[in-house]
């Protein structure tokens, strides 16, 4: 298979390939005149220049398709960086949107949270202690304790929205790739 | 004479070569597997041109990129041009076109231009 593929190559000097051999042949051969030898050795010359010719012009386009191949790449790899510095930008930006939204989910949580624990200290918890203990000193302590337990719940609260919102989102992506 | 039609892919030119108005055109990409195979059937066409060519012929020439080797049947087809115009006595004219601001394909054809001999017009194409 590597050799049928090498011959194919080769196919683009087919013509230079018979002259050569047509040449080769020809030095073998020792009965030949000084005419003959002329011509034979005008023809070497002639597919000599062609092939001289070819050359050049082949190396000046490569050279220079070669150049603007490498041009090509630098711009890529330019674009390439700007795309990924923009992926960070956009990264940063949509994890801050999220924190955001996060944030505001969790404050309504906590919000409502203490309206409960407030309402169930009030209904509940305040007349059994002014039933049992009529302490002032206590009913305030654990009005205080409710209200110092909402920024831990808040970020607590916060934290774990963040982290299911974090999971979900690789979830996605991981479907998508 | 059968004009040449080739429609052109990812890999090879589009090729029109008509015998009846003397419009040849080869435009697009050509980097072929094997280039051998793609351009024989174009050097065939014209050595059969030669023989009832009309006096003038044009060839327009709109490359983007094309490989080592097709460079090498680029000049071919050119150089059979060229026997048109020398031996027959016949008028050959190319229309070398490239991108806006492709310096190094106008380059090129200035290239062919110095081996071949022949007459070049130069034509920027707007993007």
């Amino acid at each position: 298979m590597a050799r049928i593929n090498k011959e194919k190559k080769e196919d683009i000097y087919l013509d230079e390939a018979f002259f050569l051999t047509r040449s080769t042949q020809f030095l073998q051969e020792e009965d030949k005149s000084v005419s003959e030898t002329k011509a034979e050795l005008k023809t070497l010359v002639t597919n000599y220049a062609e092939l001289l010719d070819q050359v050049k012009l082949i190396t000046r386009i490569s050279d220079r398709l070669q150049r603007k191949l490498d041009q090509t790449n630098d711009e890529l790899n330019n674009m390439n960086q700007q795309i990924q510095e923009k992926n960070i930008q956009l990264e940063k930006t949509i994890n801050d949107l999220t924190e955001a939204k996060i944030g505001r989910r969790a404050t309504t949580f906590v919000f409502v949270f203490a309206l409960a624990l407030f309402l169930i200290s009030e209904a509940l918890i305040e007349p059994w202690i002014e039933r049992f203990y009529n302490n002032f000193l206590i009913s305030l302590s654990i009005k205080g304790l409710i209200a110092l337990s909402i920024k831990p719940v808040e970020s607590l609260v916060e934290r774990s929205l963040l982290k299911k919102e974090r999971a979900r989102t690789l979830k996605t992506s991981e479907i998508r790739g | 004479m059968k004009e040449l039609v080739l429609n052109g892919t990812k890999q090879t030119p589009s090729v029109n070569f008509n015998a009846v108005s003397g419009m040849l055109e080869l435009s697009g990409r050509s980097i072929p597997e094997n280039s051998f195979e793609f351009y024989n059937p174009l050097i065939e066409w014209l050595n059969e041109y030669t023989t009832v060519a009309l006096d003038l012929t044009k060839i327009k020439v709109y490359l983007e990129y094309f490989n080592t080797s097709s460079s090498k049947y680029i000049l071919e087809v050119l150089k059979k041009l060229k026997e048109i115009n020398e031996i027959a006595g016949k008028e050959v004219s190319v229309e070398w076109c490239y991108d806006e601001g492709d310096d190094e394909m106008m380059e090129t054809g200035e290239d062919y231009e110095d081996v071949t001999g022949l007459q070049f017009t130069y034509t920027e194409m707007e993007e």
